[in-house]
């Protein structure tokens, strides 16, 4: 084989690696943009911007919300019933009357200095 | 002891203070968060926060931080009573007959009407945006639990007002304590109605003492105020009564509201939660439970 028929087959070697480096770097991109636009949500464009106020958007209604410590009521995370700090005690029956507001009384104000002690039923 | 007592929230109010200079700043102090509670809560007053929030069910609705945290307390009291006391049998309540203000409902007859509750799960509650989105159809009732919220405020907002003075509030039988109580303590008395005569007189120092009874707010056979959610119809007559005490009215009337409930397993799951209570049966036999203190007889 001559050396002008060497140098011809080296040439075209080497125009197939090169052929081949674009035409793997040209799928690989391709592939690429396929692939970022497989899925829902993604806008390459909005992204490109930099603004994507939708995306904001969705991404805030996704959020699982925690409200910070302090706006959690104090009995939200409270995991029982809590019973009293002391229990009632027994205490004498009083001279009983009945109380001398009613549901249908007129609205007013009377104080008492001796006022008849509450009564925990049902209204 | 000094008093003062009017109208309010379909019931009677009443703040007793320990120093009677302090009866009418506390007074004040208790008038402007029943206010307050009614406006936000009401199930009877087209202007209210919740009848607005009902309305829009099926769609987020904005809801004031009063109503918010109402609304939080009833779902508390729904997860810890495993939905025994539900917010969610306001259609129920409906069906049932209370369709307005108790004090214009006419007696009612006839086979009661069911509907499914639709269990408190079903309320999303977003207190951080200050959103509440109820499903379609869902109606609340905070009948259970805002009565005794607002007793609770309202007494720690009458002890601010007071300036030291301990402070009771009784709305309609929701007591709520705050502020230094008497030497001896607060004597109060248990009954079925909060308007009658006492059946035992007791002691409190601190917290909320509630009754919940069915003989009372009823408006005919089977007819009353507290829905079983597993029935969507009143709850069984095992129990007439049910007084509990508790560290806060909201507690104290989330448990005995449930004991009405629950039936004959209240004592065994107010005596697992330490809740003394003292329950009367519909034939007037009484149950003490924990450490509720045994009557005494009359001197």
């Amino acid at each position: 084989m001559g050396s002008n028929r060497r140098d011809q087959l080296v040439q075209r070697v080497r125009a197939a690696r090169w052929a081949a480096g674009v035409g793997a770097a040209g799928l690989t991109a391709a592939f690429s943009v396929a692939a970022a636009n497989a899925f829902k949500g993604h806008d390459g464009r909005k992204a490109a911007t930099g603004a994507a106020p939708q995306q904001t958007t969705k991404t805030k209604a996704r959020h699982v919300t925690v409200p910070a410590p302090d706006k959690v009521p104090s009995i939200a995370s409270d995991g029982s019933l809590q019973p009293p700090e002391q229990s009632p005690q027994a205490a004498p029956p009083v001279q009983q009357q009945a109380p001398p507001q009613s549901q249908q009384a007129p609205q007013q104000q009377v104080p008492q200095p001796q006022a008849a002690p509450p009564v925990s039923g049902g209204s | 002891m000094t008093a003062a007592s009017w109208p309010a929230l379909g019931t009677t109010a009443s703040v007793y203070v320990t120093d009677a200079n302090a009866l009418e700043p506390a007074r004040a102090a208790v008038e402007q968060e029943l206010d307050a509670i009614d406006r936000a809560c009401s199930r009877f007053r087209d202007d209210s926060d919740l009848m607005r929030a009902n309305a829009r069910a099926g769609h987020p609705a904005p809801v004031g931080p009063l109503l918010a945290e109402a609304i939080a307390v009833a779902l508390r009291a729904a997860r810890l009573t495993g939905g025994m006391v539900d917010p969610t049998i306001g259609e129920a309540l409906v069906l049932a007959g209370y369709d307005r203000d108790f004090a214009q409902l006419r007696p009612t007859t006839g086979p009661l009407r069911a509907v499914r509750v639709p269990g408190w799960h079903a309320v999303k509650l977003d207190r951080e945006h200050a959103l509440l989105t109820l499903p379609c159809g869902v109606r609340l009732d905070l009948g259970a639990t805002a009565k005794a919220l607002a007793a609770d405020r309202a007494a720690a907002a009458a002890a601010r007002g007071a300036d030291g003075a301990g402070v009771l509030v009784n709305l309609g039988g929701d007591i709520a304590v705050a502020g230094a109580a008497p030497a001896q303590g607060w004597t109060v008395g248990v009954g079925d109605d909060h308007r009658g005569l006492a059946d035992q007189t007791l002691t409190i120092r601190g917290g909320g003492l509630a009754t919940s009874s069915t003989v009372v707010r009823c408006w005919g056979p089977g007819r009353h105020h507290i829905i079983d959610p597993r029935t969507g119809i009143p709850a069984g007559p095992h129990w007439r009564t049910a007084s509990v005490a508790a560290a806060s009215c909201v507690d104290a009337n989330t448990a005995s509201t449930a004991a009405i409930v629950l039936g004959p397993s209240a004592p065994a799951w107010l005596a697992e939660r330490d809740l003394p209570a003292r329950l009367v049966a519909r034939d007037g036999a009484v149950t003490i439970v924990g450490s509720w203190p045994q009557e005494l007889a009359a001197a």
